[in-house]
């Protein structure tokens, strides 16, 4: 049946292939001893996965360190976008990676710890992640429309007790920063409101608070600062924000809210700890360089300087909040 | 060529479409047969839309048959082929790395469709192949920072 | 105002509009590639520039890839970015009666118009079309898929029933990957790569390039070549017109493209299918759609342009993009430090306006792209199979990779791909399922979401009905389903051309 045509076509492929096949094979690299690895880490450019689509949080937070840390290190950054599944695709991949140290992630809390937390199968755990620093953060916020039903958080809560179940709290999807903070105040307020799960990222759900779809919202500083139209109630932490001195927080008023957002860089679990600590470390003195700190407030975030040593610790720390309020999630958004 | 194009091959279009919508809609349901929860609503309702659907084409396709010619012999000689070094490609294509297998697969591709089965004609598809990727692979990982793949076999990954 | 018209006339920005409007044109121009792609290309750059130059380039890749994509629509039916997916259905058959010329200078001018009418809508209806935009919440968003869902009719050429299924199966794709807002993993048959769900690119490029390519490859025996070329002159007198003399066309599009632009969920892609699906609508000779008439390039291809300035509507007056180039365009204002809203406006008038005139003028650049290259690029059509079948899949390939460096987005774009040809060998046509692809998570969303809404003194009703732009939608929706039986009482001859619209070459 097969023409003379065909006949030709499967023995000079194969001919092609392994002529291509050993051409390519015949490069190969020197390699060096694990102390001299880590001696002259980095040597070559360092890939950031960046877990989300261009132009996002996480993408900022890479550009914003991106030329300081190659001038630190001495080697290039190149950032690659790796999205999907709200970070999971890129950070599943990320802990596949040689733990050479040439490979880091831009991690996001609290997405790191509660996916595997609340899916069953993200690609990931959190444990395979070696976070090497944490270097931006932002308290979440209970945000609402300015001049409108509610200008203090006093008036809102009273409202919310006196008409139980009738209030919305619009958040991004489920299990993120936005049911987190709702169910800590929740918790501890025992107030009964709606929790609204909305898609898209912040941007749509700040829309549909303007828009009069949701009475309020729980997000983050970073969302308050410079929005038009739009103020925070109250936020979460123990000290109040410096660039929203006026906004009171939560446990000033008796409530315990203390999730926040937490932006870092991590690497795969089975990096030599030297290579970590030495970008950790790198990072974490790029924070600190003059203007930094005013631009991040400037923008509703604040500086966070926690290096290598303590990263893991600060993670196991919010793990275990996240642990104790994850029935009542459930309860929240069925 | 000759006019003559071989066998042709038919299929009742209504049938084999029904038949296929119908057995995805079912891997469907039986994948989220345990499920419980909102999260699966949608996905059902739309799966059993599918089967109502698929199901409803089944029907038709018994009642007035909608036979189409799909193949003749000519034209499933190079499309069966080609089809399947796409497969073979989109296997390898991680495993072996980007730059050998598009090489391969892109020349042997020119090569076929130019029909001239010679060796000249193969070496310059070869080479054809071998710039075009080379040039795609340094446009995408330089520039643009796009990791093709090189090859998991190469690497013990 | 003034200010920043001045400031895009300066040399500088004019050579980075155009520049960029170019780069973007070729980027869309090959399947595989699109305008996010080439705005995200430009990121490490724009990020290091100055903001307003970093924006004018943005916006001008933008909208070039918005045209750029329309090329390979027209001349080898393989929409180049999946806004240009309408393209093809007049784009296609119009270069295969060797007026290929013909269609790329109707998509020129036709996307020239939609970016200045686009562009014009942003630089003055700004504020009312985002406060337009705010109306829309979760119960919106959902009718607008539900009206969005009686496109399929029309896109399904031949038996409806088929369109249908077709649509069906799409939005049970679309729910591989993580639910939307209800935080549970859907069908990834433990692969974490699926999280993500199927992205457009290889979906689109899986049922539209590859069976496209397959097409060649089977029939090149007796096709060498999609067609011969044919010199023709007066083409782009030609064109203009036949556009210019019936406006409600271009002008029509444009605002459907504008109004579509400013929601952030829909995109380009939706605009320029319902700009279609409304121009053969209100058409005298709706038979003539599908068949190869400009007048069907141009309400694909002006739609899809204007939604690209219309999407950053909401970026400069609400600090939200309605694109993801416009999120690449946010991105770049935050790294400046610089906050979308009244204060930027304020502050930084310079920058806000000569970005927009930048957006405005674009379409000028496009027009002379397409003036000029249109009779070059339509010899593309003319070459032989053995040069375009291997590069329509190389670029496929590498653009499915490209998109989110993710190795099952190729598996994904060649399991679409063979699934494409099957079903287009049994006259299922591949347009209903990418809008079930499309829309089905939207509807999903919004469902989800509105739901969620319902609760104390918010009853089924309030929340889905009782709401003035969900009214009009549902209204829309079933006028929509109905059409074809109205039609066919008030205009006997409509109604069979409006199934057979949208036809595959």
């Amino acid at each position: 049946m097969k023409s003379r045509s065909e006949e030709y076509g499967e023995p000079l492929l194969l001919i092609g292939l392994s002529l291509v096949v050993a051409l390519l094979t015949a490069c190969g690299g020197a390699t060096e001893s694990q102390a001299e690895a880590v001696a002259n880490y980095p040597r070559r450019p360092i890939t950031w996965i960046v877990a989300f689509d261009p132009g996002g949080g996480s993408d900022i937070e890479a550009r914003r360190v991106q030329s300081s840390l190659e001038d630190k290190l001495g080697t290039r950054i190149q950032v690659q976008y790796r999205s999907g599944g709200g970070g999971a695709v890129g950070w599943s991949d990320l802990v596949k990676q040689n733990g050479d140290g040439y490979t880091v992630g831009g991690l996001v809390i609290p997405h790191i710890i509660i996916q595997p937390l609340a899916l069953d199968d993200t690609g990931y755990a959190t444990e395979e992640i070696t976070p090497v620093a944490w270097n931006v953060s932002a308290p979440a916020a209970l945000l609402v429309v300015e001049n409108g039903r509610f200008e203090t958080i006093e008036q809102f809560m009273t409202y919310a007790r006196e008409h139980p179940g009738e209030l919305t709290v619009g958040g991004v999807e489920t299990f993120s920063t936005s049911d987190l903070a709702l169910a800590q105040l929740i918790d501890s307020s025992g107030i009964d409101v709606d929790y609204v799960p909305l898609t898209g990222g912040a941007g749509p759900l700040l829309n549909s608070l303007r828009g009069g779809h949701v009475d309020a919202v729980m997000l983050g500083t970073s969302h308050a600062v410079g929005a038009d139209g739009i103020a925070a109630l109250a936020v979460a932490g123990s000290e109040r924000f410096e660039t929203l001195p006026d906004v009171p927080t939560f446990k000033e008023l008796g409530y315990e809210v203390t999730i926040e957002y937490a932006w870092g860089v991590g690497m795969p679990a089975d990096t030599p700890d030297a290579i970590a600590t030495k970008f950790g470390n790198a990072v974490i003195e790029v924070m600190k360089e003059t203007g930094v700190a005013e631009a991040l407030l400037a923008g509703g975030l604040s500086p966070l300087l926690i290096g290598p040593d303590e990263a893991a610790q600060y993670v196991a720390r919010q793990k275990t909040t996240y642990e104790a309020l994850m029935p009542l999630l459930d309860k929240l958004n069925r | 060529m000759s006019g003559d194009t071989g066998r042709t091959w038919t299929v009742n279009s209504d049938l084999a479409g029904g038949g296929l919508l119908v057995v995805i809609a079912a891997v469907a349901l039986v994948y989220a047969r345990d499920a419980t929860f909102n999260v699966w609503i949608f996905p059902r309702i739309t799966a059993i839309v599918l089967a109502i659907l698929g199901t409803g084409l089944l029907i038709k396709g018994w009642l007035s048959p909608d036979r189409r010619k799909v193949f003749d012999d000519q034209g499933a000689n190079t499309v069966l082929p080609f089809a399947v070094g796409l497969i073979v490609y989109g296997v390898l294509f991680s495993r072996v790395g980007f730059v050998p297998t598009t090489i391969v697969t892109y020349a042997a591709a020119t090569w076929v469709l130019r029909r001239r089965f010679t060796l000249r004609s193969a070496a310059i598809s070869l080479v054809i192949g071998t710039v075009i990727t080379l040039v795609l692979y340094q446009v995408f990982t330089r520039v643009f920072y796009v990791p093709l793949p090189e090859g998991t076999w190469w690497q013990g990954g | 105002m003034l200010e920043g018209l001045s400031g895009m006339l300066a040399p500088q920005m004019v050579l980075t509009l155009a520049l960029s409007t170019l780069g973007g044109a070729i980027v869309g121009g090959v399947p595989g590639l699109t305008a996010t792609m080439a705005v995200a290309l430009l990121v490490p750059f724009t990020f290091a520039l100055e903001p307003a130059v970093g924006l004018v380039a943005i916006g001008g890749t933008f909208v070039g890839a918005m045209y750029g994509g329309a090329i390979p629509a027209c001349l080898i039916n393989t929409p180049g970015t999946p806004s240009a997916l309408a393209t093809t259905f007049d784009g296609f058959p119009l270069t295969r009666q060797g007026k290929g010329q013909h269609a790329l200078v109707a998509a020129g001018i036709s996307s020239a118009a939609g970016a200045f009418i686009g562009g014009l809508a942003l630089l003055l209806l700004s504020p009312p079309l985002a406060e337009f935009s705010l109306r829309f919440g979760p119960p919106e968003f959902f009718w607008i898929g539900m009206f969005g869902l009686t496109m399929i009719a029309s896109l399904a050429s031949g038996s409806l029933w088929k369109g249908l299924a077709g649509g069906a199966l799409g939005m049970l794709l679309s729910t591989i990957g993580i639910a939307p807002a209800l935080a549970h993993a859907r069908f990834t048959f433990g692969m974490p790569g699926l999280l993500g769900g199927l992205s457009m690119v290889p979906s689109l490029v899986g049922l539209f390039a590859i069976p496209q390519a397959l097409r060649l490859v089977e029939a090149h025996r007796e096709r060498p070549r999609i067609v011969e070329y044919r010199e023709s002159r007066g083409v782009a007198a030609e064109v203009a017109r036949a556009l210019v003399l019936h406006p409600m066309t271009l002008i029509r599009s444009s605002a459907i493209g504008t109004i579509v632009g400013i929601l952030p969920a829909a995109g380009s892609p939706i605009a320029s299918l319902l700009s279609y699906n409304e121009a053969v609508r209100w058409s005298r000779h709706p038979d003539t759609f599908g068949k190869g008439t400009v007048e069907g390039v141009a309400a694909a291809e002006a739609a899809s342009n204007a939604a690209a300035p219309a999407s950053m509507i909401p970026l400069l007056a609400l600090g939200v993009p309605g694109s993801p180039p416009a999120a690449v365009a946010l991105g770049a204002l935050l790294l400046h430090g610089l906050r979308p809203g009244q204060a930027l406006y304020a502050e930084h008038a310079g920058i806000v306006y000569t970005f927009i005139w930048s957006m405005v003028l674009a379409g000028f650049v496009i027009m002379a792209i397409s003036m000029l290259a249109s009779r070059y690029l339509v010899r593309i059509a003319a070459f032989p199979v053995h040069v375009l079948a291997p590069l329509i899949l190389l670029f496929g390939v590498v653009g499915s990779f490209a998109i989110r460096s993710n190795v099952l987005d190729v598996g994904v774009m060649l399991s679409f791909g063979l699934l494409g040809y099957l079903l287009d060998k049994m006259a299922f046509s591949a347009g209903p399922i990418v809008l079930g692809l499309i829309l089905g998570p939207i509807v999903e969303s919004g469902l989800v979401s509105s739901l969620a809404m319902v609760g104390t003194g918010r009853s089924w009703l309030d929340v889905f009905v009782f709401r003035p732009i969900s009214a009009a939608l549902i209204l829309l929706t079933l006028l929509s389903v109905t059409w074809p039986i109205i039609s066919r009482r008030l205009l006997p001859s409509a109604a069979p051309a409006i199934a057979a619209a949208g036809e595959d070459a």
